[in-house]
């Protein structure tokens, strides 16, 4: 370091505090229906985690130790009864119209019961999310009907995200990693369509969903430039589900192979957007990872939850566990990591409502608007008309294309801040849990080993957290532009300030 | 001696390899499967069901060979090992007692040793002994023929051993486990279980288990250390062959730092092992190396998972098995926490003596 340099390199220099700290910036645009949407939810998680959940999630799991193709149909169709598979639809489109932050605060709850079921129950939205970020409102629309008329049938019909390849995992989701990345699959265009060839792994709800989104270059030697979203049905000719992954937790929630032999799939099946990797990736990333977020502090509360069961009722050396001090102080530890959890993964939901996904596509304030429009008029000929129109897409995907940099690294950086701390939080505190337990924690009939090999899956999928924290890096600690972006839009002190007044 | 136990590494590194690794998979399926027919009698005629806490140095690395390609048959060679030194140490004559299995022993290694919270009771009636009550998470118990238990007498605390197939006792269905699935384990209900007043094996069994185990540390460590090296050795094979953005991710120093970490708490594990099948050093230092060995060990592992990715979460892969059975190796003798009092006791008798 020479003397002319800084000793100290200044974080946020010219942010906003409010940028820096997003929850903040939501107080400026506090919305009444949104607290209110969040005890309903929660409400409804907790009934569903005791009425379905606590009974039957170690079931369940030795259901799949048997059999890895066991599916928990019922489970499925518990969770349709509560709206689970479309309360985060637009209302315009036939679902409950509430916000993907909101479901987090539900996630939090039903994974404190079963990460493997509650991710059964999430994976569906990530792949919502990952539609909404194309901006194709048009083909949105006529998949969102579908999957809320199959749950009011009680047949509900879910989603998959298909990214991850054999040779390429972490690789598919960061833009510099994609265009080395050894990639198989292709969507070759032929005429009136692409024929798919390949095979993703590890695709969670692979082998249960009634349609995958199927990420797939149409150029494999430029990945970057021609990757897309492609809606593929299970019964689609040269389709067909590979192998059903045998995991060491998150049974309940089957990850499969999914193959691609010359599946043709004509030209509607791809998502109308402009190429996923850049942006279009990191919107539906920076929203997801903070649902990942809320499951890592579900399995630190899970964990706390168990062990403080156990602790009031066994006894060590003649005296109760939750008598003696350094359970005591363990149990205090473990609620602290609860408490940095969730305040870490609420801020990044905030900061994807303000600054992300959920902004872009209408979960706000407009949303809470339309959600008191009667369904009929929002059902009508002329409103449909409008909102699929090709003016409402090419809107949305300005929308999309014109969003600050500034404002997306803000919502990337809290999306994996938090999927990072409250995962590992999470595994803390199940070891923290286990040493309490002693021997009684090693049986499976007391649920928290489960716990310990379910919460692990989260520090890997959605990017690795080594990947995770590259993410952090580059977003929030040391910009540089790169492939992954537009030239930087510097907006001196303006972001999340103007948000507040606004 | 160093040569004999070379030898001893040598012939279990070869029975690990041909019939531990070709059962891999029931061994960690086990409960749901069957335990493999063959290893039983392969542990036996490598003459490993025979070692006690008199021969801790061949035991350890006997242990670790194990662990080295599938922990499971440790935890039985080690619960053997330890229902047998409770026996010999208070002079019974163990071939007395042959069960169906040659003889195997089965006692419950996770448990506190001294410390008898949950056990059954045992009260005389005449020249004879009754117990009552259930003893939980037995090792060996589906596969022994005599099960070593702490129990609970209107004195304080004993040690009895019960012939598994006496009238009155109930072996449970084998549990399944976080890890260690292929070492057999089961709750025994004992309902008016009639033994000899002989098979009361002493009359301060605090001392005697606390010393069996203090033995034996460097067995159930050795269990720990061999299952890291499993899970090193899989991370450094994977990071050199698995390509991400074009290079191979041995290249990430991200991924250069944690394996050097996990190459640094195998090298601990390891001389750990060493130091305390050796019986070298005081009993604080023991304590000490006891506890951060078994902890590191069950850390390190989820490392080994978390450098594969989501591979390392598949059962393809050992590291989710290493992971699994690193965890349930850290609670081998009890809580890291009950031995962390354990340990500052001992420290403070040091500095009061």
């Amino acid at each position: 370091m020479t003397h002319s340099e800084p000793h100290v390199a200044e974080l946020g220099s010219g942010q906003s505090f409010a940028a820096m700290y997003p929850a903040l910036a939501a107080l400026g645009k506090h919305r009444p229906q949104m607290l209110a949407d969040y005890e309903s939810v929660l409400a409804d998680a907790r009934r569903f985690r005791r009425e379905y959940l606590e009974p039957n999630a170690l079931r369940v799991e030795l259901e799949v130790m048997r059999d890895p193709t066991y599916v928990a149909q019922d489970a499925i169709v518990a969770g349709s009864r509560y709206g689970f598979f479309s309360t985060m639809i637009p209302k315009a489109f036939g679902g409950g119209g509430l916000s993907f932050g909101v479901m987090i605060v539900a996630l939090e709850e039903l994974g404190a019961g079963c990460l493997g079921i509650s991710n059964l129950l999430g994976v569906h939205g990530l792949a919502i999310a990952t539609v909404s970020a194309t901006g194709d409102l048009g083909r949105m629309e006529k998949l969102c009907r579908r999957l809320t008329e199959g749950e009011k049938r009680g047949r509900p019909h879910l989603l998959s995200t298909a990214i991850t390849e054999p040779g390429a995992g972490t690789d598919v989701e960061d833009v510099e990693l994609l265009e080395k990345a050894r990639l198989s699959c292709e969507a070759t265009p032929v005429r009136g369509g692409y024929q798919l060839n390949g095979r993703k792994v590890f695709i969670s709800n692979g082998s249960v969903a009634g349609t995958h989104v199927v990420v797939m270059p149409t150029d494999r030697k430029n990945p970057v430039e021609t990757t897309f979203a492609f809606l593929v049905g299970s019964d689609t000719p040269g389709f067909r589900v590979g192998r059903v992954e045998h995991k060491m937790g998150q049974k309940a929630c089957p990850a499969a192979e999914l193959v691609f032999e010359e599946c043709f799939v004509p030209e509607s099946a791809r998502l109308n957007s402009e190429p996923l990797p850049g942006r279009r990736i990191e919107l539906v990333l920076g929203a997801t990872r903070g649902g990942v977020g809320a499951w890592g502090t579900a399995a630190a509360r899970g964990a706390l939850e168990r062990a403080l069961a156990h602790a009031k009722t066994t006894r060590l050396g003649g005296r109760w566990l939750i008598d003696q001090q350094w359970v005591q102080l363990k149990l205090a530890e473990m609620q602290r990591n609860v408490m940095l959890a969730r305040a870490s993964y609420v801020d990044a939901m905030l900061s994807n409502e303000l600054f992300g996904l959920s902004a872009l596509v209408g979960q706000n304030a407009l949303a809470d608007l339309m959600r008191k429009v009667p369904q009929p008029i929002l059902d009508s000929r002329p409103v449909q008309a409008l909102l699929t129109s090709r003016r409402s897409r090419e809107t949305l995907q300005k929308s999309i294309a014109d969003l600050p940099q500034a404002d997306l690294d803000v919502a990337s950086s809290h999306g994996s801040a938090a999927k990072v701390s409250c995962t590992e939080l999470g595994m803390t505190n199940c070891h923290l849990a286990l040493d309490i337990f002693g021997a009684a924690g090693l049986r499976h009939d007391r649920g928290i080993e489960k716990l310990y090999r379910d919460a692990k899956l989260l520090t890997i999928y959605e990017g690795t957290n080594q990947l995770n924290r590259i993410e952090i890096y580059q977003r929030s600690v040391h910009r540089h532009s790169s492939k992954r972006d537009e030239p930087v839009a510097q907006r001196p002190a303006a972001d999340a300030a103007k948000e507040v007044q606004r | 001696m160093n040569a004999e136990l070379d030898l001893v590494r040598d012939s279990v590194r070869r029975f690990a390899r041909d019939a531990i690794a070709s059962s891999i998979d029931e061994l960690a399926h086990y409960p749901l499967t069957g335990l493999p027919e063959g290893m039983v009698p392969g542990l036996k005629d490598l003459g490993l069901l025979d070692l006690s806490d008199a021969d801790a140095a061949t035991l350890a690395v006997a242990l670790e060979a194990i662990a080295e390609v599938g922990a499971a048959p440790a935890g039985i060679v080690l619960a053997n090992a330890f229902g047998r030194s409770v026996v010999r140490a208070t002079r019974s004559e163990l071939s007395e007692h042959n069960g169906h299995a040659a003889g195997l022993c089965a006692y419950p290694i996770y448990a506190e040793p001294g410390v008898v919270d949950r056990a059954p009771t045992l009260t005389r009636l005449g020249d004879e002994l009754v117990l009552d009550g259930v003893a939980e998470l037995v090792v060996n118990a589906p596969i022994a023929g005599l099960l070593v238990l702490p129990v609970t007498t209107t004195d304080g605390e004993a040690v009895a051993a019960v012939d598994a197939r006496s009238n009155g006792v109930s072996v449970g269905p084998p549990l399944l486990t976080l890890g260690l699935r292929g070492t057999p384990t089961a709750d025994v209900t004992l309902s008016g279980v009639r033994i000899p007043s002989d098979r009361l094996l002493s009359s301060s069994p605090q001392v005697l288990l606390r010393d069996v185990a203090r033995r034996l540390r460097g067995s159930a460590v050795a269990i720990s250390a061999g299952i890291l090296r499993c899970s090193l050795s899989t991370a450094v094979r994977y990071a050199k062959d698995r390509y991400q953005g074009g290079q191979q991710i041995i290249e990430h120093q991200e991924v250069r730092r944690l394996i050097a970490q996990m190459a640094e708490d195998d090298a601990f594990c390891h001389e750990a092992a060493r130091l305390l099948s050796n019986d070298e050093g005081p009993e604080q230092r023991h304590l000490a190396l006891f506890i951060r060995a078994k902890e590191r060990a069950a850390h390190a592992t989820c490392d080994g998972v978390q450098l594969l990715g989501g591979y390392g979460y598949m059962e393809d892969f050992p590291q989710e098995r290493c992971m699994r059975d690193a965890k349930q190796a850290q609670c081998l003798f009890g809580r890291v926490d009950h031995a962390r009092q354990e340990l500052t006791a001992a420290l403070v008798a040091e500095v009061s003596a």
